[in-house]
């Protein structure tokens, strides 16, 4: 259905209009993380009459900024690794084997997409108290991947996109099944890595709950427990929390900036395949 | 070697790495919550007590703070799932059909709020709801934005709600969004040479063609809204009272509170799990039944 230019454009900037006032609580905290505090107490609606950015400067060395982004840096890199990899190999493996055991995987690989972290938190801090590896970027990769099940199914969906016969010709020419994903089908797969690095990266860089419970040593936080610790040590003192918000979050908007397009084909194409 | 075998070794050689990593950090911990939670461990005394169903038992007749947070996370679902939904479907109807050319930058901007983290969210809206929306009702003299929306128990759960309602509609609206465009125009003005109205196409045509995306959308906030935590934990941490204590958090603060009832929280884990185990199900029946082709 085609519409008339002038209802679009008066459709489009009243659905802009009602977009901006949606965003007015990250504005809020954009124009308050320049104010003093008493400023922000006073009038923490106006727009700030001079950039103060004693906050930042605050907000940096409370968090200590470098470290923690190259903790989330880290654990992020790592994860997406093992989940692309792992979840890649037994998707299309599961997709492509129809025998009973392969659907009986299937089924078992569903649970934990549906059986969220606090039913089994209290025994896995436990185990990773006794292996010794709370604390560590690796440990905390790992546990995302062992849950990462959504990847799966999405690698499992767009397996069925790429002929059989494509894996079968290769194998004729008796070439080992694992060389022959890697160098065959993995790369026929980019459209749904990118899908499954996207979303993951956003997932696992903003999580909260895992970290919480299994990072104690304060030179392995990652953003989101900094903020939370911050917010314990500075209470109301909204000036530098503002700071420290808008800093947390400024990598991850950066990247939605950029790679926004495949952001949302991304969640576009998780919803229907997942 | 024959066919069947070599092929089952290499289903198990592909799947190995994965398997590995998902017995020891969930099917492990997750069975052994389970046993456990026929137990009166705690984590510190040595000895641990087999008490059969007991847990079970006193959480469903004698923990009022725990059925509590069954009804609060019962209203939290309620309302997230239908508002979200609703305000996302009706938001991507009129960006698709009103304003396709601004389709882009709109859905840039409505999903923003999702970038962020939920912690990070929590504080945006403490910093609205503790000092500037009592300020802007001191403005502009309208006593409807004077409220204590974080200390006063009757309406702390509403708010928590409605942050995460803001906060997750950018998701759902790009679903509907992909629905949309899959939806073949010719079908809506075949319908409109009928004189279907508009009200008639969205019920009738819209809908009914949109429900993957709804299943979609409503078994994913479903999911979201019964193991919320974060949200909640950050704006109110369950307060004041108990108001807004989800059985998310009071599991949490079962196992990692004073009491360190590690069996009796693994109790309520388990009877967490299998809540949402039993509606997933059921409602994945339901939806995928409702679906229809054109």
């Amino acid at each position: 259905m085609r519409r008339s230019r002038g209802i679009q454009m008066t459709a489009g900037t009243l659905l802009i209009l009602l977009a901006l006032v949606y965003l007015f609580p990250i504005y809020l905290i954009l124009i308050n993380s320049f104010k003093s505090f008493r400023d922000i107490f006073e009038s923490p609606l106006s727009f700030p009459a001079s950039f103060y950015l004693d906050n930042y400067t605050k907000a940096w060395k409370a968090s200590d900024f470098l470290q923690t982004l190259l903790n989330n840096v880290t654990v992020t890199a790592l994860t997406i690794a093992g989940v692309v990899v792992f979840t890649s190999m037994a998707g299309y493996k599961l997709s492509r084997d129809k025998s009973k055991l392969s659907w009986f995987f299937y089924i078992l690989f569903t649970f934990p997409f549906l059986i969220p972290l606090y039913s089994y938190m209290i025994p896995l801090v436990q185990l990773v108290k006794q292996f010794h590896i709370e604390n560590s970027p690796a440990s905390l990769s790992l546990i995302y991947v062992s849950t990462s099940s959504f990847a799966l199914f999405m690698f499992h969906g767009f397996v069925k996109s790429i002929p059989v016969e494509l894996d079968e010709s290769a194998y004729m020419d008796g070439c080992s099944q694992i060389r022959l994903f890697f160098s065959i089908v993995f790369p026929l797969l980019k459209p749904a890595i990118s899908s499954v690095a996207i979303l993951f990266s956003l997932w696992t860089w903003n999580d909260f709950l895992l970290p919480f419970l299994i990072l104690t040593d304060k030179d392995a936080f990652t953003i989101t427990i900094k903020v939370f610790q911050m917010f314990g040590m500075y209470g109301s003192e909204w000036d530098v929390i503002t700071a420290s918000l808008v800093l947390a979050s400024m990598p991850i908007v950066i990247l939605y900036v950029i790679l926004q397009k495949y952001i949302v084909s991304g969640i576009a194409a998780g919803a229907i395949k997942g | 070697m024959n066919k069947v075998r070599r092929n089952r070794m290499s289903l198990l050689w592909f799947i190995m790495p994965f398997t590995l990593l998902y017995v020891v950090f969930f099917l492990y911990p997750f069975t052994k919550g389970l046993l456990l939670s026929f137990t009166d461990w705690n984590g510190i005394s040595k000895t641990t007590q087999y008490v059969g169903f007991q847990n079970y038992l006193e959480l469903f007749t004698e923990d009022s703070r725990f059925l509590h947070s069954l009804f609060v996370t019962l209203i939290f679902t309620v309302l997230n799932v239908a508002i979200s939904n609703i305000c996302a479907l009706v938001l991507a109807v009129a960006i698709e059909w009103g304003s396709r050319s601004f389709r882009n930058l709109l859905r840039t901007l409505f999903f923003l709020p999702y970038v962020f983290s939920l912690v990070v969210v929590g504080f945006v809206w403490r910093l609205l709801y503790t000092e500037v929306l009592p300020k802007l009702s001191e403005q502009i003299h309208w006593q409807f934005f004077n409220l204590d929306y974080i200390g006063d128990p009757a309406i702390a759960l509403y708010s928590t709600i409605f942050m995460n309602i803001w906060y997750g509609i950018g998701y759902f609206l790009i679903i509907y969004l992909a629905g949309l465009q899959t939806i073949d125009t010719s079908v809506l003005e075949a319908s409109q040479i009928d004189g279907a109205t508009g009200w008639v196409q969205f019920t009738k045509i819209i809908i009914p063609l949109l429900m993957p995306s709804i299943t979609i959308c409503i078994f994913t906030s479903i999911a979201g809204s019964l193991k919320i935590f974060d949200a909640i934990f950050v704006l109110t941490g369950g307060g004041p009272g108990y108001s807004t204590e989800s059985i998310a958090l009071n599991i949490y603060y079962e196992a990692y509170g004073a009491a360190n009832r590690f069996g009796y929280g693994m109790a309520k884990a388990v009877v967490l799990a299998g809540v949402i185990l039993f509606i997933s199900y059921f409602q994945l029946k339901f939806f995928k039944a409702k679906e229809v082709e054109v």
